[in-house]
């Protein structure tokens, strides 16, 4: 059964596909995500959690 | 300055929601912890089952994965998502009401799961065994929390939308579609339902489920808290936001694709079963990426980590989520997998997870909650000190035990001889080589269990300390302009997080195109492959044993999947097909042999043997650890129940006649009756045509006889 399924299974260009969609995405990502002129953004969005609210001095 | 001034609102955080959320998380824990222990003790001594039917391994260690996963962990999970939601949203929750219909709802399906789930109601499916009415309000609880979560980002005061809340949104949507897809069922009675997809089919949709249950219950929305608790608790920013972008979108998508590694070696289609395997390897990348960033987070605060109880907890959590995540994927490697599937390396594996990720970082964000819901000073640290060092070692303890128990299963129970023959041929020589790791196991679970119990106890006495009206701070902060040509000039990415329903598009998108990939042509292979072998369904009477079958949990202990893999040819018989279960609504392939596998047991003992063994295991079997099962001695089996079964499985595709489902139950009468008195020839005790043990045994003895002609 294994064997059929794969002998005669006719959509693999479907994962294919789909790993070339990933990998397309992913790199294009990296490379916007990585632009220099993004550190100082990042840098800001990172110390959002930091901002305390009022309830925060209770320790 | 002036016109900002103007716009500053004034509000409060709903805080009374999260301390719900808090106790509930407290008191389900030890509820979950506490039948996982005494389970785990079960398995170390039969006697434990005690010959009740409530109590059996096989009826309480599915309610132990469920309030361990959806009442512990997922109280846990509100808790955290409705506290950090507010604060990095800037505003209150979007509805009181909302949350609190969706705190006590939750509270009733795990209460009512409590109940069902030991009376034998289930559908068998690990992680999703509750029955359809329970399933349609988690289905409308759900929604309500959907609702109440994307209700409070459309009213938030801060543009951007944080990394955690990414998280939080690909998990509401996921679970949505998890629990939707895995749960479509067609009902026989108000608590017996039968789902749609058999076999094959639904083994690969069951595993989707129930990895990506890991993946999108017991992971997301940990990251998510992880991104937030972290840094708040080291008072440091995340060591790289960029590294969180790529972790949240790469693990989004990589994951969803990973749980056919759930079912290497068996009949699912070996296409399918290598996606499974390449997915769950490339895992270990953002993984591992989310736990560098995480544990980078502390640098230049691990002094702190010797003397602070919150930073240890998180530590802790993120160094058992990376040693977790290193090994799921060694264990999708085929060669591996041989050995550790079925085993105590899996269970070994998913608890390293569950205590040491789940439990360490739930306990560290209630260190840090607590003290600020209720207003006060943490009652002991020194307790919360003490709280991590059991919990440590219990799950030291639990982890190797299991680790060394599965490797000792998988090497035993493949070991062949020079002569070609098993090594081990009884079953039982291997479990009872592994009965003592059983109680190591056993008391580590207890020392976890006990460290929990001590943090409830630094929680209560915390809260005692708490001023007796508690009230939340107004809180002050600029409305939020909603500027979109502004918003267009900033960049990429910014943009689609200033848009969050299309953020939330896009992570549907991402988890779908791995599932639609992996189901669809799953479901389509009836359309290119020849099913050839005539395989006839089950007997009205077998049909009713195999439902006794699925409610006492025997799936649990035992597989119905035999590999193509020369020591299971010797012990069990040639490899499980897949035509074998095509007929198999809900599929009984099992992930673990705690006993032996039994897809060919049909045939294999006269029936009396069987009578014999469910009525004293270890009168046919020298030291079982299986229990008794006394009353399918006694109970009747439901026959006039049995049209209404074969009508909802004529609908689902089993080819029974009209005439065979409106004779169902005189058929199943007459079968038995032949049972029992050959049965009775054997030297049984009288009138068994009418009890369960007959339907059982008859099911029993169809295993491994389902295509015709075929031995």
């Amino acid at each position: 059964m294994n064997a059929q399924v794969l002998a005669h299974f006719p959509m693999t260009w479907l994962s294919c596909i789909a790993l070339l969609l990933f990998f397309t995405v992913f790199v294009t990502m990296f490379a916007r995500v990585f632009m220099a002129s993004n550190t100082e953004l990042y840098q800001r969005i990172g110390q959002l959690p930091l901002g305390e609210d009022k309830g925060d001095r209770h320790e | 300055m002036s016109t900002q001034n103007q716009q500053l609102e004034t509000f409060t955080y709903d805080d009374e929601i999260v301390r719900k959320f808090i106790i509930a998380t407290l008191v389900w824990g030890i509820v979950a912890m506490l039948v996982g222990v005494f389970i785990a003790f079960e398995l170390a001594s039969w006697r434990l089952n005690m010959g009740l039917p409530w109590i059996t391994f096989g009826r309480l260690r599915p309610l132990h994965t469920n309030a361990a996963i959806f009442a512990f962990a997922g109280n846990a999970i509100f808790a955290g998502i409705y506290h950090s939601s507010q604060r990095l949203l800037k505003t209150r929750l979007y509805s009181d009401f909302l949350s609190n219909f969706h705190f006590w709802g939750w509270q009733l399906i795990i209460v009512a799961a409590a109940i069902t789930l030991p009376l034998g109601y289930t559908v068998s499916k690990e992680y999703a065994e509750l029955e359809w009415p329970i399933k349609i309000a988690i289905t409308v609880i759900w929604v309500a929390f959907a609702v109440n979560f994307f209700g409070t980002i459309t009213r938030r005061r801060e543009q951007h939308i944080y990394v955690a809340l990414w998280f939080y949104i690909a998990t509401i949507i996921t679970v949505a579609v998890l629990h939707i897809v895995n749960s479509i069922s067609i009902p026989v009675s108000f608590l017996k339902s039968y789902p749609v997809y058999a076999g094959v089919q639904d083994a690969l949709v069951q595993w989707w489920y129930g990895h990506n249950a890991v993946a999108f219950f017991l992971t997301t929305p940990f990251l998510g808290l992880m991104y937030y608790y972290v840094p708040k608790a080291a008072n440091r920013p995340v060591y790289s936001y960029r590294l969180s972008i790529i972790h949240f979108w790469s693990l989004v998508f990589i994951y969803i694709w990973a749980g056919p590694h759930h079912l290497l070696y068996t009949a699912l289609p070996e296409w399918a079963q290598t996606l499974g395997v390449v997915f769950s390897i490339m895992l270990i990348a953002p993984s591992w990426g989310g736990m560098i960033n995480g544990l980078l987070t502390l640098r230049g605060v691990w002094d702190r980590v010797r003397t602070e109880p919150i930073l240890k907890f998180f530590v802790g959590a993120l160094t058992f989520y990376g040693m977790a995540t290193f090994e799921g994927p060694l264990l999708s490697i085929k060669s591996v997998n041989a050995i550790g599937h079925y085993t105590d390396w899996i269970i070994g594996h998913v608890h390293g997870g569950t205590l040491g990720w789940n439990g360490l970082l739930t306990a560290g964000m209630l260190y840090y909650l607590v003290p600020r819901m209720w207003q006060t000073k943490l009652y002991s640290e020194k307790l919360a000190n003490t709280h991590f060092w059991t919990a440590f070692l219990g799950i030291l303890l639990y982890v190797v035990s299991m680790d060394v128990s599965g490797i000792t299963q998988g090497l035993m129970w493949r070991a062949v001889d020079s002569t070609g023959k098993l090594v081990y041929p009884d079953f039982i020589e291997t479990v009872n080589r592994i009965v003592p790791l059983y109680w190591v196991r056993a008391v580590g679970g207890t020392l976890y269990l006990a460290g929990f119990i001590i943090m409830a106890y630094n929680v209560y006495k915390t809260v005692q300390l708490a001023p007796r009206t508690l009230v939340s701070e107004k809180q002050t902060a600029p409305r939020l302009k909603t500027d979109l040509p502004k918003l267009f000039e900033d960049r990429p990415h910014r943009i689609l997080e200033g848009l969050p329903m299309v953020f939330s598009v896009l992570a549907l998108i991402a988890i779908l195109v791995g599932s639609v990939i992996e189901i669809i042509p799953t479901l389509m292979a009836h359309t290119y492959v020849p099913l050839t072998a005539k395989v006839r369904p089950y007997s009205p009477l077998e049909l009713a044993g195999r439902d006794i079958y699925v409610r006492e949990g025997c799936y649990l202990c035992h597989s119905q999947q035999i590999r193509p893999m020369t020591s299971e040819l010797l012990r069990y018989g040639k490899p499980s097909t897949a035509e074998e279960s095509q007929y198999d609504h809900p599929f009984q392939w099992g992930s673990k042999r705690i006993g032996p596998d039994l897809a060919r047991v049909g045939g294999k003992y006269p029936d009396l043997w069987h009578f014999r063994h469910m009525a004293d295991p270890r009168e046919v079997t020298p030291n079982s650890i299986m229990p008794a099962y006394p009353w399918l001695f006694t109970d009747k089996t439901d026959f006039a129940i049995l049209p209404k079964k074969l009508a909802v499985m004529k609908t689902l595709g089993v080819p029974y006649s009209d005439r065979e489902v409106e004779g169902a139950d005189l058929s199943a009468r007459t079968q038995a009756k032949a049972m029992a008195a050959q049965m009775e020839a054997q030297g049984t005790p009288k009138n068994t045509e009418d009890k369960e043990i007959t339907a059982l045994v008859a099911y029993l003895q169809r295993l491994g006889h389902m295509i015709e002609g075929a031995k």
